[in-house]
């Protein structure tokens, strides 16, 4: 062991490496999932509820 | 000169938390904002029917969506939560989440006792999840009316954020909203209350316990660009660390553990320095690999 870090590199790497991978595509699946909701106009749904008063949320029903 | 009497993530929770809530002609009139901001999610629980809220609720978003007629799955919120809970985690709730500044406040509250954890506390942390399941997802999307539209059941029937930032400021203010309420209001101010009661003795009990939204950032804890470092090296076992967690987590042991909030007082607890935090890609052992490398 140096500095905290196991010196048997390998399996270490591929953990840090799929960690890698994870977050970019995590990110990428995300930025095309935001893409695919606005093409599907559910941000129309959305604003729509957003901008009248949800009588539910505030307890009206 | 006087000094600014909040620390940073005070600071940062307090102005984010007027930023997203800044249509302050709502609350004297008793209307909401309607403009384009809208379209976009805020991060945290912020309840859009809340007269200052300039954004939406992603909660709130997702039942709306799931309950539509038209849609049975919302790409727009799952991107939404994959990218914020990717970079940030549960740093969402640690610093940009309005209802939990109001819980950390009333915590600050003296009171005879403070509750850090009991026999229930860590099989209710689970209650969240299935809240998250059934209220949010469950629901809105199975029990639909003869339209085909689901109610938001989290908002409807659990919400304490909802109540706090916009039942009771419109109900106050607008005469037509105090002829109508009934059971539903009455029901959503006992949960408020309670929630009130125990956050002085319980430091975050909706979190905790109930936010379905937490809920979905604490599965992205263990993989998120900001996260958490220990140094072994530096770690002398103090466990000074584990006794500060208000999430009564282990942050040597359990580092980025689905509980933690991400507020940072572990590390300033730490004497050696041991406990740091920061945006990384990958994770802190392939920064010190590729330092070994250059040795």
């Amino acid at each position: 062991m140096k500095n905290g870090v196991s010196l048997s590199r390998k399996p270490l790497k591929r953990r840090t490496d799929k960690l890698l991978f994870l977050q970019i595509l995590l990110i990428a699946v995300g930025a095309l999932a935001i893409a695919a909701g606005i093409w599907r106009d559910e941000v129309r749904t959305v604003f729509m509820k957003a901008t009248y008063i949800c009588l539910e949320c505030i307890g009206i029903g | 000169m006087a000094k600014w009497p909040f620390n940073f993530r005070k600071t940062v929770q307090g102005v984010w938390a007027v930023l997203t809530n800044g249509y302050i002609i709502g609350f004297f009139q008793g209307k909401i904002y309607n403009g384009r901001l809208k379209n976009l999610c805020v991060p945290g629980l912020n309840c859009y029917s809340c007269p200052g809220s300039l954004g939406s609720c992603p909660i709130g978003s997702l039942q709306a969506v799931l309950g539509s007629a038209k849609y049975k799955a919302s790409f727009y919120l799952l991107g939404f939560f994959l990218l914020i809970g990717t970079v940030l985690g549960r740093l969402v709730c640690g610093f940009l989440c309005p209802f939990g500044l109001v819980q950390e406040l009333l915590y600050k509250i003296p009171f005879v006792k403070k509750i850090g954890t009991f026999r229930l506390d860590r099989p209710l942390r689970w209650l969240k999840y299935i809240i998250l399941l059934v209220f949010v997802i469950l629901l809105p999307l199975f029990i639909v009316d003869a339209a085909g539209t689901g109610a938001p059941w989290f908002c409807k029937w659990i919400c304490p954020a909802g109540t706090l930032e916009g039942g009771v400021p419109l109900v106050s203010t607008n005469p037509a909203l105090q002829s109508v309420i009934g059971f539903l209001f009455q029901w959503k101010l006992v949960i408020l209350i309670v929630t009130v009661l125990l956050s002085i003795f319980i430091y975050r009990p909706f979190c905790k316990y109930i936010c379905p939204l937490g809920a979905i950032y604490a599965l992205f804890n263990k993989v998120s660009i900001y996260r958490y470092h220990i140094d072994l090296q530096k770690c002398t076992g103090c466990k000074q660390c584990e006794k500060i967690c208000p999430m009564q987590i282990r942050p040597v042991r359990e580092v980025n553990h689905l509980e933690c909030i991400r507020c940072g007082k572990c590390k300033e607890i730490c004497h050696t320095g041991a406990i740091t935090s920061g945006f990384s890609f990958g994770s802190r052992e392939l920064e010190q690999l590729k330092q070994n490398k250059k040795v």
